[in-house]
């Protein structure tokens, strides 16, 4: 087991430094960074004189291993946009909001796929199934800003109960969790129902209703641990995207996380944001996936052998 | 490896269960989501001939123009018009063309690469195939929407380069199930035999190994199609989509949205243009999938 | 990695918000008058000397104070820090400080202060971003305790103008001169009205009323300034009172906020002037009457009446009423469809000319919009346009590298309210947009320009903008457009008037009973 924990721990450690080199080459083809920092009163010579001071034009094998020797020691250099502030500090900052967000997420979407999936596995040809089927399916189908800004319409400003944009108290997290988790709550949906059908009908549940035991029984003892396996994969593979990718949300809401962070430091090229964010993106998602891994041969051992 | 595994309970060596249930309910829902599409896809093809008006054509004067059956409505524009007094369901029609075009063409962008990659990866295993499932890791430690932005940042925003983030975001899929496929069945007897005869791997790849992974793939790349139109749809709202010359679903929402309290119909109409599309598409996949291949119900 | 380091001061920082929420909330319940105002773009320093934003400007100047100040007209610089300014001779204005007034951290106000805050413009380890603004001026020379003399390099009519915001905001020399530059970007300690509270990136920026400031006290005891990108979810907030004052919003929630019965929509024309570039490199544009004709097939009034819904001003060039140098004898382009085709035919091109036209969407209210009534509005008369929309960065990427061709957008706003700081930058031969983006060169204009920038005379400098505006239209290196209009949604417990510099002075604000 030790072994196999080191291992997919040095393979992520191979993934975080893969997605710093993908980051930082990429980030040097949108062009200079200069440029966006001074005004439009700014000169060539300005814009000149700030790229030499920044270190911009030393050759890119230079730059690169300055980067990379800051980044093992968590210094990304300073932001560009926030003159003088800390790249990694800056996206610290933001990270609670993201947390929060994504707790507030996952706290209603699992627990709610998890029921309506149960549902519509266990009460077959029913309405509760249609009716979940349903729900699951526009979820999946809608894109989501369009759910949050209808969201806001009909919530903040018809209704006025919960507040349009912003961070504070609970309230706040209300809607913009609810536009996160649609989609993922329905896909969720769908694999719980799947992934418990495809466990119900197998051969140790058979035998498990044949020796007697309560339908409670085989599907909680049973069903669900098994059926849980992709499931978890999942919900592994999509906390990663709700992490780091909630960025649409973020711009509905006006939610200062770490999604958003990331379009507005491209945008000004703020290179060492961006390389900070996406460090910390990556090395959540690796992470968590790490998690998963583990989990999962608790779940199956099987796979441990694999 | 073991991710793999996860997703494909069946490639580990489960069972894989024919599709329990009301089948004919869910036969009758596809048929319902194949003909939506069908309609879709004919409005997409002959849009020249049906769409009342040009869809560019602006007129100031008409502008903001609700739907016929309202108070201020116009019949000749039944939908009602946009900001720059454009016809909406001229737009929605032309629209229509892009959608279906970006998802499809990027599915098959995906598909190439995924498909590709997978079967060399699964063929020819070992450090080939590590090193592709370590790209496949990395690709999705990278969060897609800093992807799509820097490449509009380097190439430009446009139709071509909203299909080309699009494709080069979501090749993974596609290379790992073709993988876990590829690895099932290149232990079997004909591959034995193929290759014991000498046959090159130039031959066994395409003729034996690529028609059994197929299937996966298409259904794959259906759902592909409709979260690749939702997807477009958020690109535009963020300003890195298809120029504003070309009509799409999506480019018509990030147009409605700056109307959204008073002219609910440039933001609900193409909204529910997409909803039910994507729904569509979405039946079709379950219905494929469900009937041809359910060990991918999990993804 | 994160580091342990991060992760206390992530969780110190959640603990220490905690607290000041509950003490916020404790004032909230003590009846402190406050007043909570949304922007759309973020903070990104407190630091005058390393920004060259509006937005920081107008939160900043509730902070700081320079010697200087515009009038609420525009048309006049008022003692602000200096009781009074003299001109010495040709390159030197003395200014007489004000006495007995204090820092924030208890440093006095004095000559030191001010000679501080200039050279720190110049230092490099600033890198101030409007450098270029403020490079006339040659040193700082301190006479006595409360009387300096700033001596430019060329005489310099501009230089009172150029004293009156952004990086001559004054800085207390012991404090900037000490402090780290992490420091520095988060605490800012000037003169104002008000003094720093605190400051979450994003989130809200805090200030309070300054108790030891030297005139006359704001009678709003608490400010908090927030940022709301989304116009929709910034006008949503003040609807539903969140927040009291909302700027910088798009013309079609007037009506809205109107009838809400909460707030009212101000709107006033505003400093910002929207244009078109145009390359002359190439044809068509190489060519006069072809710009010319482009001027008369624009459009602009019946845009601005469909698109803008009538808010926005017409302007013949790039100039706003009150810059000095504007010349109101001169009259926009009126819309003449027949003379832009005639024009056209003149210059060869009777069966219309493609060009391309490259734009940016996002940043000013319907611009996105505009660029396209504009596009649909020249295709009328001949001229085809292809639009292209660029990401920001890569936009000015591409000009500063000569790249594009045919309409560049632009948009200009000139802090400093003389027509020097515009014409100058963007029309003289051998700046950067001539070179780099236009390559158009008017040796009139040149010689117009260079004259009106050395010259102390007022009366002179008027007559030569007025030559100069006029052989703008003559030559038409630009389709001029219109001047933004400014609206701003108001609670209707706030008493205040709106400038269209886009200051927001919290000191002149009340709260109705």
């Amino acid at each position: 087991m030790l072994r196999y924990v080191v291992g997919r721990g040095v393979e992520a450690v191979l993934v975080v430094l893969g997605v710093l080199l993908l980051v930082f080459v990429i980030l040097q083809l949108t062009g200079d960074p200069a440029r966006l920092m001074l005004p439009p009163e700014a000169t060539l010579e300005d814009i000149e004189r700030l790229r030499h001071h920044m270190g911009f034009d030393r050759p890119l094998p230079v730059q690169f291993v300055r980067f990379l020797g800051g980044a093992v020691r968590g210094d990304f250099g300073s932001s560009l946009r926030y003159r003088d502030q800390p790249a990694l500090d800056v996206v610290l900052e933001r990270l609670p909001a993201t947390f929060e967000l994504a707790a507030a997420t996952l706290a209603w979407s699992i627990p709610l796929a998890f029921l309506l999936g149960l549902l519509s596995a266990v009460r077959r040809a029913s309405l509760q199934e249609g009716a979940a089927m349903l729900t699951a399916l526009l979820g999946q189908s809608m894109p989501t800003f369009w759910l949050g800004l209808m969201l806001i319409l009909v919530f903040s400003v018809e209704l006025g109960w919960l507040p349009s944009s912003g961070r504070g108290s609970l309230r706040h997290v209300v809607l913009p969790a609810i536009t996160l988790g649609g989609f993922f709550m329905a896909r969720l949906t769908r694999l719980v129902r799947s992934g418990l059908l495809d466990v119900l009908g197998q051969d140790y549940v058979r035998t498990a209703r044949a020796k007697g035991l309560g339908e409670g029984t085989v599907v909680a003892r049973h069903a669900l641990k098994n059926a849980a396996i992709p499931i978890v994969t999942i919900i592994g593979l999509d906390i990663g995207t709700i992490l780091g990718g909630a960025v649409i949300t973020e711009t509905v809401f006006a939610w200062p996380g770490v999604g958003r962070l990331a379009i507005d430091s491209i945008a000004v090229r703020d290179f060492p944001v961006v390389q900070a964010d996406v460090f910390m993106i990556a090395v959540a998602f690796v992470v968590i996936n790490l998690s998963v891994d583990v989990l999962y041969t608790w779940l199956d051992p099987r796979i441990r052998l694999a | 490896m073991s991710v793999d595994a996860r997703v494909l309970p069946g490639a580990a060596g489960g069972l894989a269960r024919p599709a329990a249930g009301p089948t004919a309910r869910r036969s009758r829902l596809a048929s319902g989501g194949g003909a939506v599409l069908l309609i879709v896809c004919l409005a997409a093809l002959t849009a020249p001939w049906i769409a009342p008006h040009d869809p560019r054509e602006q007129v100031l004067e008409r502008r903001l123009l609700p739907p016929a059956w309202q108070v201020r409505g116009n019949w000749a524009f039944p939908l009602g018009s946009d900001h720059l007094g454009r016809d909406i369901l001229s737009r929605l029609i032309y629209g229509a063309r892009i959608s279906l075009l970006v998802g499809v063409t990027a599915v098959a962008i995906s598909g190439l690469l995924g498909v590709a990659l997978g079967l060399l990866a699964g063929y020819r295993g070992g450090r080939l195939d590590r090193l592709v499932m370590r790209l496949v890791d990395v690709q999705l430690a990278f969060p897609f929407i800093l992807l799509a932005i820097t490449v509009v940042a380097v190439l430009g925003a446009g139709l071509r380069n909203v299909i080309v983030v699009l494709g080069v975001a979501g090749w993974m899929v596609y290379a790992r199930v073709v993988r876990g496929e590829v690895l099932a069945v290149k232990e079997k007897e004909f591959v034995a035999a193929a290759r014991a005869l000498g046959a090159p791997e130039h031959t066994i790849i395409p003729r034996h190994l690529l028609p059994n992974v197929m299937t996966p793939v298409i259904i794959v790349g259906t759902f592909a199609v409709a979260t690749n139109i939702i997807t477009e749809a958020s690109l535009s709202f963020l300003g890195l989509g298809v120029e504003p010359s070309i009509p799409t679903w999506g480019t018509m929402l990030a147009d409605g949205r700056a109307y959204i309290g008073r002219a609910w119909w440039l933001t609900t109409l193409p909204g529910l243009a997409i909803l039910l599309t994507v729904l569509a598409i979405n039946v079709l996949g379950d219905w494929l999938r469900d009937r041809f291949d359910p060990r991918l119900r999990n993804l | 990695m994160l580091n342990r380091r991060d992760f206390l001061r992530t969780s110190a920082g959640l603990a220490a918000g905690a607290v000041a929420a509950g003490r916020l909330g404790e004032l909230h319940a003590a009846g402190e008058s406050k007043l909570t105002i949304a922007y759309g773009i973020p903070l990104l320093t407190l630091d005058p000397h390393k920004h060259d934003n509006s937005v920081h400007e107008s939160v900043l100047r509730n902070v700081f104070e320079p010697l200087l100040t515009f009038s609420a007209d525009l048309q006049k610089l008022e003692p602000l820090l200096c009781s009074s300014y003299s001109r010495l001779n040709d390159l030197t204005l003395q200014f007489k400080l004000r006495q007995g007034v204090k820092f924030h951290n208890g440093e006095d106000f004095d000559a030191q202060s001010v000679k501080f805050t200039v050279e720190r413009i110049f230092k490099a380890e600033t890198q101030a971003p409007l450098l270029t603004t403020y490079q006339t001026i040659d040193r700082v020379d301190v006479i006595d305790r409360y009387t300096v003399n700033i001596v430019t390099k060329k005489p310099d009519p501009v230089l009172p103008r150029r004293m009156s915001s952004f990086h001559m905001n004054m800085l207390p020399p012991k404090y900037y001169a000490t402090g780290s530059a992490e420091e520095l970007a988060r605490k800012p300690v000037g003169t104002g009205h008000y003094r720093f509270v605190s400051w979450q990136k994003d989130a809200d920026f805090v200030m309070e009323a300054n108790p030891g400031y030297w005139g006359p006290k704001p009678s709003i005891q608490k400010v908090t300034m927030r940022t709301i990108r989304e116009t929709g979810t910034r006008v949503a907030a003040l609807l539903a009172g969140d927040v009291d004052i909302a700027t910088a919003l798009p013309p079609d929630e007037i009506d809205r906020i109107n009838k809400s019965g909460k707030a009212r929509a101000i709107t006033l024309p505003g400093n910002r002037i929207p244009f078109y570039f145009l390359n002359v490199r190439q044809a068509p544009f190489n060519n006069k009457l072809v710009r010319q004709a482009l001027n008369y097939g624009s459009n602009m009034d019946g845009i601005i009446k469909a698109v803008l819904e009538g808010h926005g001003f017409r302007r013949a060039v790039v100039s706003n009423p009150w810059h000095f140098g504007f010349d109101p004898t001169v009259q926009p382009f009126p819309y003449d469809p027949a003379k832009a085709k005639a024009l056209l035919a003149q210059a060869g091109f009777s069966t219309g000319v493609n060009v391309n036209m490259h734009g940016i969407q996002g940043r000013y209210p319907k611009d996105k919009e505009i660029a396209e009534a504009l596009a649909g509005e020249l295709g009328k008369v001949g001229i085809n346009i292809n639009l292209k929309f660029w990401e920001w960065g890569a936009w000015l990427e591409a000009a500063d590298a000569s790249k594009l061709d045919g309409l560049i957008f632009a948009s200009w706003g000139n802090a400093w309210m003389d027509a020097d700081l515009t014409y100058y930058p963007l029309f003289r031969s051998g700046g950067r947009y001539t070179v780099k983006w236009t390559g158009y060169k008017n040796a009139d204009l040149d010689g117009l320009l260079d004259e009106a920038r050395t010259t102390l005379d007022d009366g002179k400098r008027k007559e030569l903008y007025g030559k100069v505006q006029r052989l703008m239209q003559d030559d038409c290196p630009a389709l001029f457009m219109h001047a933004l209009e400014d609206v701003y949604g108001v609670s209707t417990r706030v008493e205040w008037k709106p400038r269209s510099d886009e200051m927001v002075r919290h000191y002149e604000m009340t709260l109705k009973a």
